[in-house]
């Protein structure tokens, strides 16, 4: 008797459930607006807390461009090209062939970047740039979460601009080799010869330890 | 459990073999200053007067503020004589209303090292045997087993390697902490700041508190420390980066000769990735509540109660 009542209350549980009307929960209500963008890139930086970074400007070779692009030695040329002259050494690896210099630099007035909306952005400020698709990226940056803060934990806050660290036609931080490993602790050595066995210091003890019988 | 330190040991013996030393002191210096003929005795550069004063130097909590005057000044004397360049001892005491708190992106650390580079050229550890505070372990990617991990991953080979992660360790300054517990002597204590210190003319080596601690922070200087003058940091704190003795304990203290003035510590100043997140627990605004607030932390070892103000996360 007792299993007929459990079986009865279990076939009873999903009852609330259907009773919920999915297609009310589904269904967007007419009062509510589409996420508001930003008209002007500045406004992500107008509801964090106040920050710095250092100029870039100083930092890049050949700024400014309009010396050479729009002052009558080089005619615009929005074409995907192979380039020859200059430039060479930039290797595009960003966007997964998606991008041209033209996607972020502006084509008409050299000394500045463009984003997708055709807004004007400096180049001391390509956080506002690459917040563009790096949205969560930026929100942690501005925060404290990404990137890095610089001299002091309390006071005004200076960033690391995105370009201090990484490359923005290569971006992925590339591998290289490590400082100096620790010294073993003293009386122990370390052993690298077997690659893929790596003999810890302390397997040196367990050798000298193995033939001990533990009872 | 709210664990207190304040109970310092019964000082009886100690006062009355102090009063005893503090005759013979006093008999000593008469006979050096009433005699020229009798010469201060050749130790080490060291004056006798700031031999004595040194061997009978009170506990760090004891000393009023003119005795940590006098004991940083005799110091200060020692290691220009030591190191023949001019060492400052500051003593930055804890900011009100500040506790600190660190937090690590193991998703950004790519175990280059830097920070430790960055922690023994700041703190005056000794250089050979090499002493680092930092720890950096190559763990295999979906696991947290401490017990493979690897800290002697070679400088030959790149870095990151596939499959791996790395997780750098240091000193936690936990809440509740076992060293502090495990000190016979109470040479190491918990700031009001946050951070565990140790004061090292009191530590008497017994290293009990290295064993106490789950995450092997704590550094014993067994041999004379090391230090080449051209690699002797001169601006110092008394309870952090002042040049060591043989035979005392020491660890990282959040790099509290900077961190008290409000700069970055060395580790994170280093960090090429911006992996590491430092700050003010107790300020509502500050970068380390946002990623706790924010993002998947964790802390090491959580399970032994230690309430470590060290957090690691990723993203």
């Amino acid at each position: 008797m007792n299993r007929w009542l459990l079986w009865m209350f279990l076939l009873c549980l999903p009852g609330p459930l259907w009773a919920l009307d999915t297609e009310e929960i589904k269904s967007i209500p007419e009062t509510a607006k589409v996420a508001h963008q930003y008209d002007d890139p500045l406004e992500a930086v107008a509801r964090v807390p106040a920050f710095v970074t250092d100029s870039r400007i100083d930092q890049l070779i050949y700024y400014p461009c309009e010396n050479c692009h729009t002052k009558g030695m080089v005619a615009p040329n929005d074409k995907v090209r192979t380039l020859e002259l200059m430039h060479m050494e930039i290797n595009l690896d960003h966007g997964k062939g998606r991008f041209w210099c033209t996607t972020c630099h502006d084509i008409n007035q050299r000394n500045q970047l463009i984003s997708l909306k055709k807004q004007r952005i400096s180049f001391d400020q390509p956080y506002l740039l690459c917040g563009q698709c790096h949205f969560a990226r930026q929100r942690d940056f501005f925060q404290g979460a990404h990137g890095k803060r610089k001299d002091n934990w309390f006071g005004p806050k200076k960033l690391t601009n995105c370009t201090e660290c990484h490359d923005p036609h290569v971006p992925q931080i590339r591998a290289r080799l490590p400082r100096k490993e620790p010294d073993p602790r003293l009386g122990l050595s370390i052993d690298n010869s077997d690659k893929h066995h790596r003999h810890q210091p302390w397997d040196q003890a367990k050798e000298e330890h193995k033939d001990e019988v533990h009872q | 459990m709210k664990f207190t330190n304040n109970n310092l040991p019964d000082l009886g013996r100690r006062k009355a073999i102090r009063l005893v030393g503090m005759g013979a002191a006093v008999g000593m210096g008469a006979l050096a200053s009433g005699s020229s003929s009798l010469a201060t005795p050749n130790m080490g550069n060291v004056s006798l007067a700031d031999q004595v004063g040194s061997f009978f130097q009170d506990h760090y909590k004891r000393m009023s503020p003119e005795e940590i005057q006098e004991a940083i000044e005799r110091l200060e004397r020692k290691y220009k004589s030591k190191y023949q360049v001019e060492v400052k001892v500051g003593d930055p005491k804890p900011l009100p209303d500040v506790l600190f708190g660190y937090a690590l992106n193991i998703s950004k650390c790519q175990g280059y090292r830097e920070c430790v580079k960055g922690c023994t050229a700041e703190n005056n550890q000794s250089k050979d045997p090499n002493l680092e505070y930092i720890r950096v372990l190559e763990m295999d990617r979906g696991q947290m087993n401490l017990e493979t991990a690897d800290p002697y991953y070679p400088s030959t080979e790149e870095v990151p390697k596939p499959g791996k992660f790395y997780l750098p360790i240091q000193c936690h300054h936990c809440e509740n902490p076992p060293c502090v517990k495990a000190c016979p002597v109470k040479a190491t204590w918990k700031e009001p700041d946050g951070i565990v210190v140790i004061d090292y003319n009191w530590c008497i080596g017994c290293r009990m508190c290295a064993n106490a601690c789950p995450y092997w922070a704590r550094k014993f200087n067994w041999t004379e420390p090391n230090l080449p003058v051209d690699t002797v940091n001169t601006q110092t704190g008394y309870l952090s980066n002042r040049p060591r003795e043989k035979g005392v304990m020491e660890k990282c203290t959040f790099c509290a000769q900077r961190s008290r003035e409000g700069r970055m510590p060395a580790c994170q100043e280093a960090c090429p990735t911006g992996a590491r997140v430092f700050g003010n627990l107790l300020d509502p605004d500050s970068e380390i509540r946002y990623v706790l607030e924010n993002k998947n932390v964790f802390r090491l070892k959580e399970e032994l109660n230690t309430e470590p103000k060290f957090w690691y996360y990723s993203d």
